[in-house]
């Protein structure tokens, strides 16, 4: 299956583009927090890696995509970028939790990935790979304060992602030992999501329309903002918190 | 030339498509306003999930519609400016990727300039050079057009815009939102004689404007009084005539420092019945000639960032210019958005 690959949903913004024979990828990363700055890299990648690999997009058999966790913004830039590419060649689409992402840059093993949500939070599921199929959901992504995993981690588990990098300490305290095997890999990256995308195959494609975000932070308005009933909206409320 | 052009900078999600020969063909508009009611005000974040999940599906129902028989478009127009950053960037990401995808041109538009042009959808559109009112939301600007794609802002608010001055004033008569049809739907039972209230800043000279001191104004007045229907329709009426009034003096006084002889009025309070009527005697007077679009373009839409990006990119002298934000675009393939952006700067 030929698949190009999008992700934009952390600081790191990557496009890959992969083939039964090869996997050409291009990697930038953002100074923190400004994942809004991916809507100068994300095209121009994909344009690189279609020129190297001489393929047009209608070529292709699927885009794929992270669709979050992450930045909320850097994810829509995501989804926007797969949906317009998509619609315009008449691509299905496939989307990828990035926590799946980071759980494939392992060759095999039970991987505890986490990327820092902000406000003292950390997006993270838990996931076992197994040789050549894509990675085992043993816990669905969930956003929890680092120290107070919904699930046990057993011993022989690694740990990856920006949450380990700002919350390790917490992690290790929550889930009780510190056996754990912490690798130095930070950011999900297109080429992982083009190796899961390989091994969903199409029948895990959907239709550009039907593509969705996977914010898992849905509770984004504080409920004391919430007015009654009846009373009318003013311009421009204040910001709602998130990240 | 056949463009499409995609509205996301607040809470509509809009998208048109415009053909050269043929107009407008087809748009659509979905509206956000029951989503936000609840929070008292736009939610930036809830505004750019919605606009992302009804985004494309829209665009796509407007792609297969019967009406359009080109299943390719030739240009993509998206607005790329001022508004909240999460919601322009839907338009933005989308807009920009389909554009590539489908190997055609595609441009970041103004949303001022979207209002600007939105009479040009109409039969008998205007010419240059024009004096244009704009009254919406988020802004009150009245704008020399000396030639295509050259304003010069004459005044603006200094505080509210005139269509948050209707939404704040008709909150507090405990009226619905928005607030600009509701006034103007109380007022009609209201009695002129009952109420004058102020029209702020128009004794002393200039074309800026400030709506706040008014909104003050009815707010210790609706104190006073038992809000009753009546008194509330008097208060709406005293409201109404007085902002309308206020923007009435400043297109005066525009038309007669340029000696235009034409004014545009859009925005979403320009599909106020009452300004229309008013302006149109002062035009009638002044053997000016006035211009507005049909009511649901006055308020946001996709069908005047369509027109505004046809107009880019066809107009002699404008198709080549690069949008001057202080922040030129790193590369062809980049779509920035800018959330704060003056008409002067395009
Ligand atoms: N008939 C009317 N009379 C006065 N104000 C109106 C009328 N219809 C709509 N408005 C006002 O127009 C505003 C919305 O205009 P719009 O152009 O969509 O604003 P923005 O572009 O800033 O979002 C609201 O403040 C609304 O109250």
């Amino acid at each position: 299956m030929k698949i190009l690959a999008i992700d934009t949903a952390t600081e790191a913004c990557s496009v890959a583009l992969s083939t039964a024979q090869e996997i050409i990828q291009k990697y930038d990363i953002q100074s923190i927090g400004q994942p809004a700055a991916h809507s100068r890299l994300v095209l121009q990648m994909v344009e690189d890696v279609l020129q190297k690999s001489n393929f047009r997009l209608g070529n292709l058999d699927a885009i794929a995509v992270n669709t979050g966790p992450g930045s909320f913004t850097g994810v829509r830039i995501g989804l926007g970028v797969a949906q317009g590419l998509a619609y315009g060649a008449d691509l299905p689409v496939i989307g990828v939790c990035s926590l799946a992402v980071l759980a494939a840059s392992i060759e095999s093993g039970v991987v505890l990935p986490a990327i820092d949500a902000r406000m003292n939070q950390v997006y993270c599921g838990l996931y076992e790979v197994v040789k050549s199929s894509k990675p085992i959901q043993l816990y669905h992504p969930v956003v929890v304060n680092p120290g107070s995993m919904p699930f046990p981690v057993n011993k022989s588990a690694c740990g990856l992602g920006s949450g380990w990098d700002v919350y390790g300490d917490a992690i290790i305290a929550g889930i009780g030992h510190n056996e754990i095997n912490r690798l130095s890999v930070r950011y999900p990256e297109a080429k992982y999501l083009a190796k899961v995308a390989q091994q969903s195959g199409l029948e895990s494609a959907v239709a550009p329309m039907q593509l969705q975000a996977t914010y898992v932070r849905n509770n984004i308005v504080e409920s004391r903002k919430r007015l009654p009933p009846g009373t009318r909206p003013v311009r421009h409320a204040d910001h709602a918190r998130g990240h | 030339m056949r463009i499409l052009g995609i509205e996301t900078s607040c809470d509509d999600t809009g998208a048109a498509i415009y053909d050269s020969h043929q107009g407008l063909i087809v748009h659509q508009l979905a509206s956000q306003v029951d989503l936000h009611q609840q929070y008292g005000g736009v939610v930036p974040e809830l505004a750019a999930r919605d606009h992302i999940r009804v985004l494309l599906p829209l665009i796509d129902s407007l792609v297969r519609d019967p009406l359009n028989d080109a299943k390719k478009l030739d240009a993509v127009a998206y607005t790329a400016g001022p508004g909240l950053v999460g919601a322009l960037l839907v338009g933005a990401s989308l807009g920009k990727s389909l554009a590539q995808s489908w190997g055609v041109p595609a441009i970041g538009v103004h949303h001022m300039e979207g209002h600007l042009l939105s009479p040009m959808l109409e039969d008998n559109p205007p010419e240059f050079p024009f004096l244009a009112l704009l009254v919406s939301g988020g802004h009150t600007l009245l704008v020399d057009v000396e030639a295509a794609g050259h304003y010069k802002i004459l005044g603006q608010s200094v505080d509210d815009a005139a269509g948050e001055a209707f939404d704040k004033t008709a909150k507090l008569l405990g009226l619905d939102y928005p607030g600009g049809p509701a006034i103007a739907k109380a007022a009609i039972n209201g009695d002129a004689n009952r109420f004058t209230f102020p029209r702020p800043m128009t004794n002393r000279p200039g074309l800026d404007f400030s709506f706040s001191g008014l909104k003050t104004h009815t707010l210790i007045t609706a104190q006073k009084h038992q809000l009753d229907e009546q008194t509330i329709a008097d208060i709406a009426l005293a409201f109404e005539l007085a902002v309308v009034d206020t923007l009435k003096i400043k297109c005066s006084r525009a038309l007669s420092q340029t000696m235009r002889k034409r004014l545009v009025v859009a925005g979403g309070v320009g599909a106020n019945q009452r300004l229309r009527a008013t302006l149109q005697k002062l035009a009638d007077q002044n053997n000016v000639r006035l211009f507005y679009p049909r009511a649901e373009f006055c308020t946001d839409n996709g069908a005047m960032i369509a027109y505004a990006g046809y107009f880019r990119l066809t107009t002699e002298g404008l198709a080549n210019r690069r949008l001057a934000t202080g922040k030129p675009a790193v590369n062809d393939y980049a779509f920035d958005v800018h959330p704060r952006w003056s008409l002067e700067d395009i």
